[in-house]
């Protein structure tokens, strides 16, 4: 697996039409297995690739997180009938399989490619506590081993969540 | 040109607290204009000059067929194969192969 991001200092020059293209010609052309990660609280990628309607069922599904429930894994615990709620956040990682929104599947062997959306939700970890930003790449680690490439559509370098690639 | 070294510094600086390494894959030009400015061939050409091969050697092009297919949710070359857009993104994907 190799981690490769895309980054620039400014904004409208063409670099999610760039991720966005590759990531598809790695998958399309060449076979490869590719996962797309939005990194971008303006999802330009995440529309790019995923027709409205299909976005927003992922965005109501519960069963289905996107790159901010990596970050930030807060869901609402296992509810108990005699202890009620027994545990207040699940703070436990999303399946991958959870955040990703398949794109393109050829088969075996013939080109794969995931993304994990994005959301503009995903400017709340800019205020979150110290730490968060390295979760994407321990995330990766553990859970996209299989993949041969993972492409990062990095938002503005400005930001805090712009670390989170490396 | 001080964009550039400006972006490193930062790069160097988060990699080196952060105990990381990186290396560049290398800097792609994108939505250059079909009658490149004077200034702008020129600042283009200083890069090549100053980077060498760590420079792209294929690069994309301001096109309209790049809004239409996001439009369409598709890569420009499957949204457009035969189209000038869809030959530079293939070139880049193959060179991106080729360093990667």
């Amino acid at each position: 697996m190799q981690v490769i991001s895309f980054i620039n200092m400014k904004g409208g020059v063409g670099k999610t039409t760039l991720t966005v293209n590759v990531a598809c010609g790695l998958a399309y052309l060449h076979r490869k297995k590719v996962l797309l990660v939005d990194a971008d609280p303006q999802f330009n990628a995440t529309q790019y690739l995923m027709e409205d309607d299909a976005y927003l069922a992922h965005l109501n599904d519960p069963a289905k997180g996107t790159l901010r429930d990596i970050f930030v894994p807060r869901r609402p615990g296992p509810v108990n009938t005699v202890a009620g709620t027994s545990k207040s956040v699940n703070k436990k990682k999303m399946p991958l399989s959870a955040c990703t929104a398949s794109i393109f599947d050829g088969g075996d062997g013939r080109g794969k490619l995931d993304l994990i959306p994005s959301t503009l939700a995903l400017m709340e970890i800019e205020t979150s506590k110290r730490g968060t930003e390295t979760k994407l790449r321990s995330y990766l680690q553990e859970k996209a081993a299989s993949y041969d490439f993972v492409l990062i559509d990095c938002p503005l370098l400005f930001q805090f969540s712009a670390k989170r690639p490396f | 040109m001080i964009g550039l070294p400006l972006l490193e510094h930062w790069l160097e600086e988060f990699t080196d607290d952060a105990g990381m390494t990186i290396k560049s894959v290398g800097l792609v030009f994108s939505m250059v204009r079909g009658n490149v400015p004077r200034r702008m061939a020129e600042v283009m050409e200083d890069l090549r000059n100053e980077r060498g091969s760590e420079v792209f050697s294929a690069l994309l092009s301001e096109s309209i067929d790049v809004s239409t297919s996001v439009e369409e949710h598709l890569p420009v070359f499957r949204y457009k194969p035969n189209s000038k857009t869809a030959a530079q993104i293939e070139n880049i994907t193959k060179e991106f192969l080729a360093r990667t």
